[in-house]
């Protein structure tokens, strides 16, 4: 490279760069077709709340390694009409809104056994993430969310189950 | 009449004198022109990445994704085409790539398992690992490399 620059010659033209860079910015997200808001409210997503919990994420890879060595317990808390119409293959069904009008876990998923995966329809729906929370109340502390969920899996066309346990 | 300089300059914008590091920061450049403009295409896959870094303060992540890759194609711009601005370029798109991989490794070690969407995403890109670390620092060795 040229050795001749001078640090603050370098320095200047950096600048330069930025300030392109930033009418760039502007420009680009004034005419694009697919703009953005400047200001979005993704403090408000659930996977906000999963990083805050502490409850440890799962992405789709690691659900599909889970699925190939069946080596977690994938845990649908979608109400039980939903799982009917389609679920992760081997997933178990314990909608969230049944143990939150019962208060009562179902026992599989206090037994020791298997990290357990817990997931609902998508990134928007917290009930995965509720679920979670309760189980890992009990003392469990292998509990995980795959915020996705349903939509994810689906819209990458992966091979799900249909009909109820 | 004075004749005006071109504004990219193709005769000086390859430096035979240190060819390696020409190469290597033209290399850079051309992967970094890709990479950002397919990121402006799709900006608001860009701004999911970001905010799954979990690092920028919410309100924000979009405008932290606008700058990054309006910078990335400015600097990867200067860098492949605009001799003069070829070093100032190359800080940049070095700063950057250290900027991504202190964003893996500071979520490698909180132990957060996310994806790292630093060039380009996919809903099949595995969480970051070591791997991503030491992907992500190659860049950034071959812009000191063409830097020193």
């Amino acid at each position: 490279m040229n050795k001749n620059n001078s640090a603050a010659d370098t320095a200047k033209k950096i600048l330069w760069l930025i300030l392109a860079a930033v009418l760039l910015a502007a420009g680009v997200n004034w005419i694009h077709p697919k703009r953005i808001a400047w200001v979005e409210d993704w403090g408000s997503r659930v996977e906000v709340n999963v990083v805050r919990e502490g409850i440890a994420l799962v992405q789709l890879p690691e659900m599909i390694e889970f699925l190939r060595d069946n080596s977690r317990l994938l845990v649908d808390a979608r109400p039980a009409n939903e799982y009917a119409r389609g679920h992760i293959p081997g997933a178990v069904s314990v909608p969230f809104e049944v143990v939150a009008m019962d208060g009562v876990i179902p026992i599989e998923l206090l037994r020791a056994g298997p990290g357990q995966v817990f997931y609902c329809s998508g990134p928007e729906c917290d009930d995965g993430l509720l679920l979670a929370i309760a189980v890992r109340e009990t003392g469990r502390d292998d509990v995980a969310v795959f915020i996705g969920g349903m939509e994810l899996w689906g819209s990458e066309l992966l091979a799900f189950e249909e009909g109820a346990e | 009449m004075r004749k005006k300089k071109p504004v990219i300059d193709f005769k000086k914008a390859i430096n035979m004198e240190y060819p390696t590091e020409y190469y290597i920061a033209l290399m850079l450049g051309m992967f970094f022109l890709i990479v950002a403009f397919n990121k402006l295409m799709h900006p608001h896959t860009f701004s999911t990445a970001v905010f799954h870094e979990h690092l920028v303060p919410y309100p924000l992540v979009n405008i932290t994704a606008l700058l990054l890759m309006s910078l990335e194609l400015v600097a990867a711009f200067a860098v492949v085409f605009m001799a003069k601005y070829r070093r100032a370029g190359l800080w940049i798109l070095t700063a950057v790539c250290l900027i991504y991989t202190g964003c893996a490794g500071a979520n490698l070690l909180r132990g957060l398992n996310t994806v790292c969407g630093c060039f380009g995403s996919s809903a099949r890109a595995a969480a970051i690992s070591h791997w991503t670390l030491v992907r992500n620092l190659i860049p950034v060795l071959a812009g000191l490399f063409a830097l020193r």
